[in-house]
């Protein structure tokens, strides 16, 4: 039985360099649950491909841009292996310079070649931005701005690992100056999320930007 | 006209559905039909709307009363607009929510999606784009989301040569 890949596993040297070389032109990529069909009956890659529900911390693997070296290591593979039993728990235990990696014979897997997985340019989502919620014409109503922002989350399994973050800036008890701060999906304000969900969903659909990693 | 059945997985579930391709272009004259919309938009209602049974029963029930009530009213409001859409669809969301989608020329794109709230009325937003442009964006009751739609929509937009691309909706074969 072959080990789960070495090239997944983090040294600070390639954090570093992922870190320093991702770029805007990078592709993100993200597995797709087997079942789900991807393209809809308009010949589109389905927008609800991605779980809108769980945007917030969104996982991606990246690919990285050919002028990079590592790109040569990355692969769009590398999404598909399912950690498995007490592995499970490290695909959630961040790395940091001076972590203690496990290792590779050492992790349980399965390589799900059935899963699907989709990508999309990095600054294709990262540019989308507006203000929230939606307001009701003619009336004055407060809105607030959100942006989106794909970060480098690497875990001890996986060198390649970022997340998607969405930051807003909405006024409440924990955030009376209207600074910017990370939202946590369920947790926020339904209403806020809604809208916000909503004109991520509309634009991802109007710039169709999604495609499917073959 | 050629009968094409596309296999679909969807919530596990697998679906059929006929969609009719032309080898020919249709007369212009015709136009979008009403009838070929309502097909349309209930057989992407009956393949996207499992979705909403992931989340709940009552949510299900919610969107099938929304969907039910609202469908008829948005198809006319659409065929009222001074262009004919190129591309729709209608998908129900893994958030809970009726999503409506309707691209016509010139770079202009519709939004129309309705969240479902159990516990208060259903929350309307809807969104217009000339390319990356917003043109219009709301939050309202349906009936009153699609009345100013009518208003805010772009005048004057030739219909004819859009009805070239419409063989995609036509779903009645005979």
């Amino acid at each position: 039985m072959t080990n789960y890949p070495e090239n997944l596993i983090p040294t600070d040297t390639t954090a570093n360099e992922i870190r320093t070389n991702v770029c805007d032109h990078c592709k993100m990529i993200h597995r797709v649950d087997p079942d789900f069909d991807l393209y809809t009956i308009g010949d589109e890659i389905d927008p609800e491909v991605i779980n809108y529900d769980r945007l917030c911390g969104l996982s991606l693997n990246v690919l990285l841009c050919k002028r990079t070296p590592l790109s040569s290591i990355c692969n769009k593979d590398y999404v598909k292996y399912e950690l498995l039993d007490l592995s499970k728990k490290m695909a959630f235990q961040n790395f940091t310079s001076g972590s203690e990696v496990p290792n590779s014979e050492d992790i349980n897997f399965y390589f799900n070649t059935k899963l699907k997985v989709i990508g999309f340019k990095k600054s294709d989502l990262e540019k989308i931005s507006d203000n929230y919620p939606f307001t009701k014409s003619g009336k004055d109503e407060k809105t607030y701005n959100f942006k989106i922002k794909i970060e480098y989350k690497p875990t001890i399994v996986n060198v390649f690992h970022f997340q998607v973050e969405i930051y807003g800036n909405h006024i409440d008890n924990n955030n009376k100056e209207g600074a910017f701060r990370k939202l946590k999906g369920k947790t926020s304000s339904k209403k806020y999320l809604d809208s916000i969900i909503s004109k991520i969903r509309n634009r991802v659909i109007k710039d169709n930007f999604l495609f499917e990693v073959i | 006209m050629q009968n094409q059945f596309i296999n679909s997985n969807s919530c596990q579930t697998t679906y059929q559905i006929q969609v009719c391709v032309s080898p020919n272009y249709q007369k212009p004259e015709i136009g979008i039909k009403k009838q070929q919309l309502l097909n349309f938009s209930k057989r992407c209602w009956d393949l996207y709307s499992p979705r909403l049974l992931n989340i709940s029963l009552d949510i299900f029930e919610l969107g099938k009363l929304e969907y039910e009530n609202t469908n008829s009213k948005i198809i006319d409001t659409i065929l009222e607009l001074d262009s004919n859409p190129l591309k729709v669809s209608l998908s129900t969301t893994h958030d809970g929510s009726l999503h409506y989608t309707f691209r016509f020329k010139d770079g202009l794109t519709l939004f129309i999606e309705t969240f479902l709230y159990l516990e208060e009325e259903n929350h309307t937003y809807i969104e217009l784009f000339r390319n990356d442009s917003l043109l219009y964006s709301d939050h309202q009751d349906i009936d009153t989301g699609l009345e100013i739609i009518k208003k805010r929509f772009p005048k004057n937009l030739s219909r004819n040569k859009d009805i070239f691309y419409l063989n995609y909706f036509n779903q009645d074969c005979d």
